[in-house]
């Protein structure tokens, strides 16, 4: 009896350990679904040089009511050389999602990584420091840029 | 047996001429099919109707133009998503423009000023602003916004035809369809087919034509998404220089933009 009771309580916990962590991988793929490819045309006339340079824009969120996932990148697609952010054409967000979650959660952010505007977590605020914006959530901080026509957020380290 | 094999013999050998007719027959057909296709696939009046509204669109020294908009937004799940929208546009030519932008259902709302020296984009939601160092017309700044700072600004045609930068050498269709009425004022319906995308014009049938209605059908995208844009003119308006400068309202703060790359440009450094 007392036996089969440990067993049953080991094994309600690793069926509870299973079910977080499922579910911590699941869930990146349901918000992905809200996502948009958006490559709507609302012009008929291509962007002047190299033309095809609009297939290749990045992906968009769709608004969503709750923020579930974090949403980071942190490698080619972006790169910030002191001036100017600089993004390359060909980045596509989605693909890093599970990864980026799981890496957020055990190590912390990177600095340089970048988060959309709709991904951030919600619990932060804005902080101003020397007139420039910050929003700090937790231990990390994050500067925001446009990235295009939406606001993109890089993880910095602290400024103060 | 070697009888009903003689036959068979026999009745190919009686087939074969009419085999063959059919065949070359039907390789004959196909390109005289697609020859006819040719004469009919674009229509002079069409062509002339797009050009008479560029050297229209391109005569007046200012305007406004308020769009109300429509869009498709394909998600991954391939489920498309109506969203709506409506933009402002403030033009003094040929440098002055000043764009107010409300895309409901993807959260934008955004305001982008040039006044002939300096872009701006400014957000209503988040309060933050950008500028950067702009081209001295319209057609060029546009170009500059979309290819080095992914901002789309949507409808630029209305920028480009009747300038040279206008591609009618990209229509590979124009059709006129019919006579039909947008917010009562009646239009000359027009289709265009391109490579990539499809797209109508409603354009006014008086001595003003004006482009009233325009659909964009995007070929190659999953689902082939569409824009819809309804358009109210104002070709006299009263546009101060104030309207084409930013001046940020309380509470807003400056940050940066970010340069796209091409890719081949980057892996070069």
């Amino acid at each position: 009896m007392q036996t089969r009771s440990l067993f049953f309580r080991v094994n309600t916990a690793l069926v509870v350990l299973l079910f977080f962590f499922t579910s911590s991988v699941m869930f990146p793929t349901l918000a992905d679904a809200r996502k948009s490819e958006n490559r709507t045309r609302t012009s008929i006339h291509k962007s002047g040089h190299k033309g095809g340079s609009r297939d290749r824009r990045p992906n968009r969120d769709i608004k969503r009511k709750t923020n579930i996932n974090v949403n980071i990148r942190n490698d080619r697609g972006y790169r910030y050389d002191g001036r100017r952010h600089h993004y390359h054409r060909d980045y596509h967000r989605h693909n890093d999602v599970g990864r980026a979650l799981v890496v957020g959660a055990i190590a912390g952010l990177v600095v340089g990584s970048v988060v959309t505007a709709a991904s951030m977590p919600p619990a932060c605020s804005d902080v101003y420091v020397n007139g420039y914006p910050y929003r700090q959530c937790g231990s990390t901080w994050y500067q925001p840029h446009y990235a295009g026509s939406q606001v993109n957020y890089v993880v910095v380290s602290p400024p103060r | 047996m070697s009888n009903r094999w003689r036959s068979r013999i026999g009745m190919l050998l009686i087939s074969a001429p009419f085999l063959m007719l059919s065949t070359t027959g039907c390789l004959a057909a196909q390109p005289a099919a697609s020859e006819v296709e040719d004469e009919i696939l674009i229509q002079p009046e069409a062509t002339a109707a797009l050009t008479e509204m560029g050297n229209y669109l391109n005569s007046l020294k200012s305007f406004t133009v308020i769009s109300e908009m429509l869009m498709d937004e394909v998600l991954l799940t391939g489920q498309k998503i109506l969203v709506t929208g409506t933009t402002k546009y403030s033009t003094r030519l040929p440098d002055r423009l000043q764009i107010s932008s409300k895309i409901e259902g993807i959260d934008r709302d955004h305001e982008y000023y040039y006044d002939g020296k300096t872009f701006t984009i400014y957000g209503n939601q988040d309060k933050y602003y950008a500028l950067f160092d702009a081209p001295d017309s319209i057609g060029k700044l546009l170009d500059i916004a979309q290819d080095q700072y992914n901002i789309e600004i949507p409808l630029r045609d209305l920028f480009y035809w009747g300038t040279e930068k206008n591609r009618m050498v990209d229509v590979q269709s124009a059709t006129f369809i019919d006579q039909s009425r947008i917010s009562g004022t009646l239009c000359n319906h027009y289709a265009f087919q391109q490579e990539d995308v499809d797209w109508q014009i409603w354009i006014e049938d008086d001595d003003t034509p004006l482009p009233l209605q325009l659909v964009i059908t995007s070929k190659l995208e999953n689902g082939q998404p569409q824009y819809i844009s309804t358009m109210t003119w104002d070709v006299a308006p009263q546009l101060p220089d104030g309207t084409f400068v930013f001046t940020p309202p309380e509470g807003a703060h400056k940050i940066d933009i970010a340069v796209f790359d091409d890719p081949e440009e980057s892996t070069q450094q």
